[in-house]
C-alpha cells in the first residue's frame, strides 16, 4: 500500500496523538504533515530526557573532568575524593561487572569525547564511544545549598521567563512550551511529562507524575465496556456541548481551559492506549531504568516533547561511609546510560533525542566526617547528549576554599576568548539545553534574557 | 551600601516595566515604572518612610523598608537605569481578553462548596435556599445556613471530619513518606518475630495527631492548638510506643514489635492523653502488664509523664519518621518543615529578622555576610529545641536533657526560646500562622495556590477574631467568592476556582452520594466496607483510582502538592474506572443503587440529582436530565448503529447501540461518572 500525504491525513479527526505519531513513525516535522513543505534551514526539535534531582547528586565528584594527573603536584583535582577499591560495591556496566576500582583515583583513563581527551574514571571506556563523542559536561555553579531550592535551580534562579516574558518558569517547562508547537513537533502534550517523583511544575501549579508501573496499570487495566470507546466518546461529546452550550460561549478562563483539556484528552486517550501499550510489555518496576525506558516509548510516539526522569548518582549521602551509595547508584546509573542508548538507536531515534542533568547542587568534593558527602552549589556538573553536541568537558575549576570544597567552578571559557561568569553558568547551561533542544536564538533570548549559550558545546 | 552590579543593562531588562509576575498578588505592578519612579514595586517595598500597605511585604523581609540614606542610593541607581537603558521585551505580549460575562450558576459554587465539605450532592431545598430572588448566589445563606449545617447538624458533622481528615493529613504533615518501618524510633515494626499487627500500628501511628486535630475541630478549641497541644488522642499501641521511643536505643534494645499483648481492641480505644513534661525517661516494658497499664490510661483519659517534649504535630512519630534528620543535618528539617506546614512559609536568605543569639551556629556556615549564614544564624540556634531532646541518629529521646540556647527568629518575630514549649508558643502566636491555614484550605479548595490576598487576609483576620476557630475560617473561606467564584468579575487568567477531581475527593464523593441515594431511597443500608458503596474499593477500580492524582506534601516546599491532571493518561483512567464500577451499581441484585427492576426516569433522576449533582431547580437541570435520558434511549434503540448518529435532545432513535436495560443504564451510568460536574467541581 502507498500513502500519499492528503490520504495519510485523512481519518485524523483532529488528534493530536494521531498527528504527532503519523509524523513520529515517518519521521518529519509535524509541519510537513500539516503544510506539505518543511524549510531546508529549519531545526528539528529533540525530545529532551531531562534527569533531574533534588537531592543534589555526587556526579560532580565522579564524572569525566574531575579527575586529576596523580603525577602533577599541582592539580587540584587531586584533591577531590573518589570511591575507592574494598567498599564492597560491585555492579554491571553493559555487560561487564564491575566494583569501586574503576572509579578510584588510581585508575584513572584518558578517554576520548568528541574532540577532546578527558581524564576519566575507568567505568566510563564501558559507555559506547558514539554516546561518549556527543556528551558534553558542564561543570556550573547552581548557587543553591538548600534542597527547598530545587524549583528555582529549574528556574535558573529567576533567570528562565514565562512565554510572556515576565515572571519565571521552569526548564523542562519552558522547553516543552517552546517545541510542542504545531508548527514544530506538534507534540500530544504541551507540558512535560514527570515519570519520576521529582516534582516539577507549569505556571507554579505541579504537574501530575505517572510513575512506569501505574502509566502501564491505566493503559492495560481499562477493560472492556457495553459501549465501544468510540461510540461512548461520540455520545460524550455530543452531551457536553448540549449541557455546557452557555459555559462554553462565556466561561471564564479556569472552567473552559478544563473543558478544553478534558475533550482534547479524551480524543487522544484510545490511541494512546492502543499505541504505547505495546512499548510498556517489559515495564515492571518504577526503577530509573524503567523511567528511561519509558521516556523512550513515549519519545518514539511523540506524546511529549519533554520527559524528565531522577538523576540518581548518590542521592542525599552525608551519612555515606566509604561511599558505597554513591558507588552503588553510580554504577547503576551508567548501566541505565547504556540501555537508554541502546534504546534510542532501536528506535531510531539518535537525531532526534537530547538527554540533560540538572542538580539542586552537586557534592563536596572532600568527605565529612561520617565518610559521606555535603552539599555544594559551586561545584556542580550537568550532562548534555544527543546529536548535535560536541562532546567534551567544559567549565574552569579552580581551588576551594574550604577543607570539604578542595574546588570549586570559577566560570567558563569559550574558544573565541569569551568568559562566562560563575554566577552565569547556570543560565548559560540552560540556554545551550534550549538551543541544542530545537528553540530558535530569538525565543532562547528573549525566555533568558542574561548570559549566553556555550557555544563549543553547538556542532556547526 | 555599595551596590556592586556585573551589568546593569541586563539588570535593566529585568526590571524597567516588567511586571512583577503573573501569579503574583502584585501582578498589576511594574517592578519599575520607567514613566512614574515613584510608583515601582521595588522602591515602594524598600521605601522606609512610607508606611502604606503595598500588595506584598516591604522588603528586606522583617523591616520596615531602608533607611533614608539606602533608599536614596538605590533610587539612583533605579534613576540611572531609566536614563541610560531602553529595553523593549523580546517576548510576545500576551493580549487579555476582556471580562467574561459568563455568571457562574449557583448550583456551580454550591455544589463545590458541599462536594468538598460533606461530599454529598446539593439537594434542591438546598439549591433554592441559596438562590435570591434576583437569581444569584445568596452568601449569606450559603454561610450561615447550609454551610453551618453541614459543619455543625449531627447528620453532617462525621461527614465533614471525614472530608477534612485529607486535608489535616497533608497540611500537617502526619502521612509516612519514608517508609513504614518506624526503624530508628521504633526499632522496626514488621518482619519476622513481630507480636503485633503491624499495618494497623502504621496507621495509627499516622491517625495519632491528626485524630488530635480532629477532636479540637469537633470541640470548637483553639485550632492553634495543634502546634501546643501535649493533649493527643491515642491508643493503647501509639501510647505504648510513645514510650518505648521515651528512652535511647541503649535501653529499649529490642525492636518495638517484641512487645507482649497489644491485641486488636488497642489498635481501636481511641482517647485523649494528656502528655505531662517528665524528669526522666519513662519506663518501657515488654511484657503485657505493661500493654495492661497503658490500655487503663488511656481507657481512663489519664495522663502520661514524657521525657520527650511531645508538643503539636511536629514532635508526633510520624512527622519525626518522614522528616528523619542526621548527624550533618542536625533537625534543620524538621524545623524548616515545622514552619512550612505551620506557617506556609520558610526561611528565606531574604529575612532580616534580627536574631538574639548565635547558639550551636555550624562553624562552615558562620561567615557574616554570605548566603549560608543569612539563614543558618536563624535555622541553627532555632533547631536547638529539638537537639535538646532528640537524638541526632534514631530521634529517640535523650536520657538528659541538653542546655543549647535556643532561639526564634523568622519572619518578623524575634524572642529567645529553651523549650519546645516555647518554641511552640512562638510558632502558634506567629501573624503568619492564620493566613498561612487560610491560603493552605483555599489551594485545598481551589486547585491552585490563591492570589488575592486582601481576601484571603480578610478570612484570616474573622478566624484570628474567633479565637482561631477552624470551623469558622471554614464557613468564611467556602462561601468567600474566592471560592465559590460568585461574585467576582471573571477575567482571563485572574481566577482559577475549577478544582480537578482528586482520588480521595473523587472515591468519597461517590461514596457519599451513593449513601445519600440508598438513604433517601430507603434501599438496604450497606457494610461500610463494601465495593457497591465505597466503589474504588478492590479489583480493577482500586487499581485506576489508585493512579489519579493523590494530594500531598512536598520536602521544603510551603504549598500543598495538588497536581494538574487532564491529561491523555487521565482521561484513560477515568473512562477505565466508570465503565469498570458501572456493574457495581447498576443491575437487579438488592445492593445495587440502580436497579434494572426500576422505573427508568427515575434511574435517569438519580444519575443527574446525586451522580452528576445537579438538582432539579437548577438552570442545568433540563439539559442534563434530557442528555442522559436521550443516551439511555440511544442506547437501548435498535437497530443498531454507531454513536455518530446520537443526538442529545432527541427522544426517540431510529437506531442505537441495542443494549440491554442494564446495560442501557450503564451506559448512562459512565456519562454521568465522567461528568464535568463531577470532575470539575467549578463547574
Amino acid at each position: 500500500m502507498s500513502w500519499n500525504r492528503r490520504d495519510f491525513l485523512k481519518g485524523l479527526g483532529g488528534s493530536g496523538l494521531a498527528l504527532s505519531v503519523r509524523a513520529a513513525a515517518i519521521g518529519v516535522p509535524v509541519n510537513f504533515l500539516l503544510t506539505g513543505s518543511v524549510q531546508a534551514s529549519e531545526i528539528i526539535p529533540k525530545t529532551v530526557v531531562m534527569a533531574i534531582s533534588s537531592r543534589g547528586e555526587a556526579f560532580n565528584c565522579n564524572a569525566p573532568g574531575s579527575y586529576g594527573n596523580l603525577s602533577d603536584g599541582d592539580d587540584i583535582k587531586n584533591n577531590i575524593v573518589h570511591p575507592s577499591a574494598g567498599n564492597g560495591v560491585t555492579g554491571t556496566i553493559a555487560g561487564e561487572t564491575v566494583d569501586a576500582s574503576y572509579f578510584a583515583a588510581d585508575t584513572s583513563v584518558m578517554i576520548s569525547m568528541g574532540e577532546q581527551q578527558v581524564r576519566a574514571p575507568q567505568a566510563y571506556q564501558l559507555l559506547p564511544q558514539d554516546f561518549l563523542d556527543s556528551m558534553a559536561l558542564v561543570y556550573h555553579r547552581t548557587g543553591t545549598n538548600a534542597h527547598p531550592e530545587f524549583g528555582s535551580v529549574l528556574e535558573l534562579m529567576g533567570a528562565l521567563k514565562s512565554q510572556a516574558g515576565n515572571g519565571s518558569e521552569q526548564l523542562p517547562t519552558a522547553i516543552a512550551e517552546e517545541i510542542s508547537l504545531p508548527e514544530f513537533r506538534n507534540s500530544l502534550f504541551d507540558l512535560p511529562m514527570p515519570v519520576s517523583n521529582q516534582k516539577i511544575t507549569a505556571a507554579g501549579k505541579p504537574i501530575n507524575r505517572y510513575s512506569p508501573t501505574g502509566m502501564k496499570q491505566i493503559i492495560s487495566s481499562g477493560g472492556s465496556f457495553v459501549a465501544s470507546y468510540s461510540d461512548f466518546d461520540a455520545i460524550y461529546k455530543s452531551t457536553i456541548d448540549h449541557i455546557y452550550k452557555e459555559l462554553k460561549e462565556s466561561g471564564s478562563s479556569a472552567q473552559l481551559r478544563f473543558l478544553d483539556q478534558h475533550a482534547k484528552s479524551r480524543a487522544d486517550a484510545q490511541l494512546l492506549g492502543d499505541q504505547l501499550g505495546d512499548l510498556l510489555t517489559d515495564i515492571n518496576d518504577n526503577s530509573v531504568e524503567s523511567e528511561f525506558k519509558v521516556a523512550c516509548a513515549l519519545a518514539s510516539l511523540n506524546i511529549s516533547s519533554v520527559v524528565t526522569v531522577l538523576n540518581e548518582y548518590s542521592g542525599d549521602n552525608h551519612g555515606d561511609t566509604n561511599l558505597v551509595d554513591e558507588t552503588v547508584q553510580t554504577i547503576r546509573t551508567l548501566n541505565t546510560l547504556n540501555t537508554y542508548w541502546d534504546l534510542v538507536k532501536s528506535y531510531g531515534l539518535e537525531d532526534r533525542m537530547l538527554f540533560t542533568t540538572l542538580n539542586v547542587f552537586g557534592r563536596t568534593a572532600g568527605t565529612n566526617d561520617r565518610g559521606g558527602r555535603d552539599h555544594d552549589g559551586s561545584f556542580t556538573v550537568g550532562m548534555i547528549q544527543g546529536a548535535g553536541v560536541n562532546g567534551g568537558v567544559y567549565g574552569d575549576l579552580v581551588a576551594g576554599t574550604r577543607n570539604k570544597k578542595p574546588v570549586e567552578v570559577s566560570g567558563i571559557s569559550l574558544a573565541n576568548g569569551d568568559q562566562i561568569l560563575a554566577n552565569e553558568t547556570l543560565s548559560a547551561y540552560g540556554k545551550t539545553i534550549m538551543t541544542l533542544a530545537g528553540c530558535s536564538e530569538a525565543r532562547v533570548n528573549a525566555r533568558i534574557p542574561t548570559s549566553q549559550v556555550i557555544s563549543d558545546i553547538i556542532a556547526t | 551600601m555599595d551596590l556592586s552590579l556585573e551589568s546593569n543593562e541586563a539588570f535593566a531588562a529585568l526590571l524597567l516595566d516588567q511586571s512583577s509576575g503573573n501569579t503574583s498578588s502584585c501582578a498589576d505592578e511594574k517592578l519599575v515604572d520607567t514613566a512614574d519612579i515613584a510608583n515601582s514595586l521595588f522602591l515602594k517595598l524598600i521605601d522606609g518612610s512610607n508606611a502604606a500597605e503595598e500588595c506584598t511585604s516591604k522588603m528586606p523581609l522583617g523591616s520596615n523598608g531602608l533607611s533614608a540614606d539606602d533608599y536614596a542610593v538605590v533610587e539612583d541607581w533605579i534613576t540611572y537605569l531609566v536614563d541610560n537603558f531602553d529595553v523593549e521585551s523580546d517576548g510576545e505580549t500576551v493580549e487579555l481578553p476582556v471580562a467574561a460575562n459568563y455568571q457562574v450558576p449557583v448550583i456551580t459554587s454550591v455544589n463545590k462548596v458541599k462536594s468538598f465539605l460533606v461530599g454529598e450532592a446539593v439537594t434542591n431545598d438546598e439549591l433554592i435556599a441559596a438562590t435570591s430572588e434576583s437569581g444569584l448566589l445568596d452568601e449569606a445563606v450559603l454561610k450561615n445556613q447550609l454551610i453551618d449545617s453541614w459543619l455543625n447538624d449531627a447528620e453532617f458533622e462525621p461527614k465533614f471530619l471525614n472530608r477534612i481528615t485529607e486535608f489535616l493529613e497533608i497540611s500537617l504533615q502526619q502521612r509516612q513518606l519514608a517508609n513504614n518501618q518506624y526503624r530508628p524510633q521504633l526499632g522496626n515494626i514488621r518482619g519476622q518475630n513481630s507480636n503485633i499487627n503491624s499495618n494497623m500500628m502504621d496507621s495509627n501511628l499516622q491517625e495519632m495527631f491528626v485524630r488530635t486535630a480532629l477532636d479540637i475541630i469537633e470541640n470548637d478549641k483553639d485550632y492553634r492548638g495543634v502546634v501546643t497541644t501535649r493533649e493527643w488522642m491515642m491508643t493503647t499501641a501509639t501510647l505504648a510506643a510513645l514510650v518505648y521511643a521515651d528512652s535511647p536505643r541503649s535501653v529499649n534494645r529490642a525492636d518495638f514489635k517484641t512487645i507482649l499483648g497489644l491485641e486488636a481492641q488497642h489498635y481501636e480505644d481511641w482517647n485523649l492523653v494528656e502528655i505531662r513534661q517528665g524528669s526522666e525517661s519513662a519506663t518501657f516494658s515488654y511484657d503485657a502488664d505493661f500493654v495492661s497499664q497503658m490500655s487503663a490510661i488511656v481507657e481512663n483519659g489519664d495522663s502520661i509523664d514524657l521525657l520527650a517534649p511531645r508538643v503539636g504535630f511536629f514532635n508526633s512519630i510520624v512527622f519525626m519518621h518522614t522528616w528523619e534528620t542526621n548527624s550533618s543535618n542536625q533537625f534543620r528539617l524538621n524545623l524548616s518543615q515545622t514552619f512550612l506546614a505551620a506557617l506556609n512559609v520558610g526561611f528565606q536568605i531574604a529575612d532580616t529578622t534580627p536574631e538574639n543569639n548565635l547558639s550551636n551556629l555550624d562553624d562552615t556556615h558562620a561567615e557574616p555576610g554570605s548566603d549560608c549564614f543569612a539563614c543558618h544564624r536563624m535555622i541553627d540556634p532555632a533547631r536547638n529545641v529539638f537537639l535538646n531532646s532528640y537524638d541526632v541518629d534514631r530521634q529517640r529521646t535523650k536520657t538528659t536533657m541538653g542546655d543549647l540556647q535556643g532561639d526564634f527568629a523568622f519572619q518578623g518575630v524575634s524572642e529567645e526560646v529553651q523549650t519546645m514549649d516555647d518554641f511552640a508558643e512562638l510558632v502558634a502566636n506567629h501573624p503568619r500562622f492564620s493566613l498561612g491555614l487560610t491560603e493552605k484550605l483555599c489551594h485545598w479548595a481551589n486547585g491552585t495556590e490563591c492570589t488575592n490576598t486582601d481576601e484571603l487576609e480578610r478570612v484570616a483576620q474573622v478566624f484570628v477574631d474567633s479565637g482561631h476557630n477552624f470551623k469558622t475560617v471554614i464557613k468564611e473561606l467556602f462561601s468567600s467568592s474566592i471560592v465559590t467564584a460568585a461574585s467576582i468579575t471573571l477575567q482571563e487568567g485572574s481566577l482559577d476556582t475549577v478544582s480537578y477531581a482528586r482520588q480521595r475527593l473523587l472515591c468519597e464523593n461517590f461514596e457519599a452520594r451513593i449513601k445519600q441515594i440508598r438513604e433517601g431511597y430507603g434501599y438496604s443500608v450497606l457494610d461500610e466496607t463494601s465495593n457497591r458503596v465505597d466503589i474504588c474499593r478492590g479489583g480493577q477500580p482500586a487499581t485506576l483510582s489508585g493512579a489519579l492524582p493523590i494530594d500531598g506534601y512536598q520536602r521544603g516546599v510551603a504549598a500543598l502538592d495538588v497536581s494538574i491532571a487532564t491529561d491523555p493518561f487521565h482521561s484513560l483512567t477515568l473512562d477505565g474506572f466508570c465503565s469498570q464500577t458501572a456493574p457495581r451499581v447498576v443491575g437487579g441484585q438488592d445492593d445495587r443503587t440502580f436497579k434494572t427492576g426500576e422505573p427508568e426516569a427515575e434511574q435517569i433522576e438519580k444519575l443527574v440529582q446525586y451522580i452528576m449533582g445537579i438538582p432539579e431547580s437548577s438552570v442545568l437541570y433540563p439539559a442534563s436530565y434530557q442528555a442522559i435520558d436521550s443516551i439511555y434511549r440511544f442506547s437501548r434503540a435498535t437497530p443498531v448503529c454507531t454513536g455518530d448518529n446520537f443526538l442529545p435532545d432527541a427522544t426517540e432513535f431510529d437506531c442505537g447501540l441495542g443494549l440491554s436495560r442494564a446495560n442501557a443504564t450503564r451506559v448512562a451510568w459512565k456519562a454521568a461518572c465522567m461528568s464535568p460536574s463531577m470532575l470539575g467541581l467549578g463547574l
